[in-house]
């Protein structure tokens, strides 16, 4: 028991000082003649993409202070109906839009950005997988999305769509923990989204052929019209769509 | 049952009552939630079937092992001048504070295909663990076997030895003096470490998922079908939590009535 004890002591020793930083961190947040907060609620994936959203309409918007929290968009759109104080919503997928639109009986939404799949592989491509056929080669090891995640189902229907018969040795509960696998080498292959690969060295991917292919909306709506909408707009502007480019996203 | 003047302040009743609330007030809060209605038609879902099947199997096989090398392993730590005991103590339940999700890649490091051991897993005998149900008991075990130990160590270090040597001293072989007197001074600790291993490993979530991964059938406990549902069935999610809470206190209720002595340390 005495082990116990001291590993909890060394705990709360830590706990102690991190503690105060927040305090003060949270205190120097909420002074008066803050600026405007405008919160921005998106999806997880797009997180590159609107941190520099945030900077561009910061710079340009000294007066406005933009918070964007990210999550997966089902947790999002549950919190906005909960009366979460959220003046945009970027959404992953039609679905959770269309549940934000109906519950709060606001107009229509903008598709600003697609998303599309890849076949993520080992750097290299050791294996010499060429398209989803070979996702249901015997000697490979797939991990997919969970069909319940958006990212899975969409997976599911690509290779339904390409005839592939792929038996997964695991259905990750959320996309990246598919990159993850592939990065680490127990998986040789998984299907995500472009956005979950670009940039990284320590996995490859294989396209997928258009027929085959299974596009992903990016719905976004400006909740409250007043202090969203410019921001939208910025979204929608060529600086917006140049950061979406740059993170591996479609722009329509 | 004559009434005792109590030896205690009165006044923790409020804090006592604090900690009951904070326990209490979730899990009522959980079945005043679950949708009942739907409790036969997620009961008799096949999903539903394989996932508390696998937990249940996974998890006794978990506390069975636990208890093969656990026991032991506490024994030895207080019954032997072992040096640097302390020290292989704090590394044998040093995965208890560690988050679970980091407990599966430490995990991974070792048993994952292009780890050391994993590789030669793979070279040798052609095995590899991760997404198999023998990852799924390995996750349990490295969380949950610790409880065991510290629990089953402290008890062994607090018991009176004058009886052990006492046995050994009259000719008993040492055998004999752990199954007929080291062990029944114990076995309280005992039954209540092999409860709380078999508990922590039927509610496995982080470490499994990470390090054995999601299969229906295969590695997909009860914990990940009830996160999964939660995507975009919460109602169903609710329920399977209530399903847990059901079968553990199934479980636990079937022991006390079998074990109330051992419970209680022999007070009625």
């Amino acid at each position: 028991m005495p082990v116990v004890v001291d590993v909890l002591r060394c705990r709360l020793a830590a706990t102690i000082p991190l503690c105060a930083v927040l305090l003060t961190m949270g205190s120097a947040c909420s002074g008066s003649g803050a600026p405007e907060r405008v919160n921005v609620f998106a999806a997880a994936s797009l997180g590159a993409v609107m941190a520099e959203v945030e900077q561009l309409y910061e710079a340009a918007n000294p007066e406005v202070d933009v918070v964007v929290n990210l999550a997966g968009s089902s947790t999002l759109a549950a919190q906005i109906l909960a009366g979460a104080d959220a003046a945009v919503f970027a959404s992953a997928n039609t679905a959770q839009m269309d549940l934000v639109r109906d519950g709060l009986g606001l107009g229509p939404a903008t598709v600003f950005a697609t998303n599309e799949l890849v076949i993520v592989v080992a750097p290299g491509n050791p294996l010499e997988i060429t398209g989803p056929d070979d996702l249901s080669r015997s000697d490979l090891v797939v991990a997919l999305a969970a069909p319940e995640v958006p990212a899975g189902a969409y997976a599911m229907e690509m290779l339904r769509r390409a005839g592939a018969d792929v038996a997964p040795a695991t259905l990750e509960l959320d996309v990246r923990a598919v990159v993850t696998r592939v990065a680490l080498g127990e998986s040789d292959a998984g299907v995500a989204y472009r956005t979950d690969v670009i940039g990284r060295s320590d996995v490859a991917s294989v396209s997928v052929p258009d027929d085959y292919q299974v596009v992903a909306d990016y719905p976004v709506l400006a909740i409250d019209p007043e202090t969203g909408g410019p921001v939208v707009e910025m979204l929608t502007s060529a600086v917006g769509r140049a950061a979406l480019n740059d993170a591996g996203f479609g722009v329509p | 049952m004559s009434r005792r003047p109590s030896t205690i302040p009165r006044l923790l009743i409020v804090p006592a009552g604090l900690a009951v609330a904070l326990f209490a007030l979730p899990i009522l809060a959980l079945i005043a939630r679950a949708p009942w209605g739907e409790l036969t038609s997620i009961l008799s879902d096949d999903d539903t079937g394989r996932a508390v099947g696998l937990s249940l199997v996974t998890s006794l096989i978990t506390t069975g092992i636990a208890l093969a090398i656990g026991v032991p392993l506490a024994l030895v730590l207080a019954r032997t001048r072992l040096p640097g005991r302390r020290i292989i103590l704090a590394v044998c339940t040093l995965s208890m504070v560690l988050p679970p999700v980091v407990a599966g890649v430490a995990l991974l490091s070792v048993l994952g295909r292009r780890a050391p051991l994993g590789r030669l897993l793979d070279d040798w005998f052609g095995v590899t663990v991760p997404f198999t149900g023998a990852a799924v008991v390995i996750a349990q075990l490295f969380v949950a076997m610790p409880f065991l130990v510290i629990t089953l160590e402290s008890a062994l270090g607090s018991v009176d030895r004058g009886p052990e040597e006492m046995a050994r001293a009259l000719g008993a072989r040492p055998w004999r003096v752990l199954t007929t007197v080291t062990v029944p001074s114990v076995r309280s600790a005992l039954l209540a470490g092999t409860v709380l291993t078999w508990a922590r490993a039927i509610g496995e979530f982080g470490a499994t998922i990470t390090f054995a991964g999601n299969l229906p059938g295969v590695t997909r406990t009860l914990p990940t079908e009830t996160y999964l549902a939660l995507q975009n069935s919460p109602d169903r999610a609710l329920m399977l939590a209530v399903i847990q809470v059901g079968v553990c206190l199934a479980v636990l209720i079937a022991l006390r009535r079998r074990w109330v002595p051992a419970i209680t340390g022999g007070r009625p």
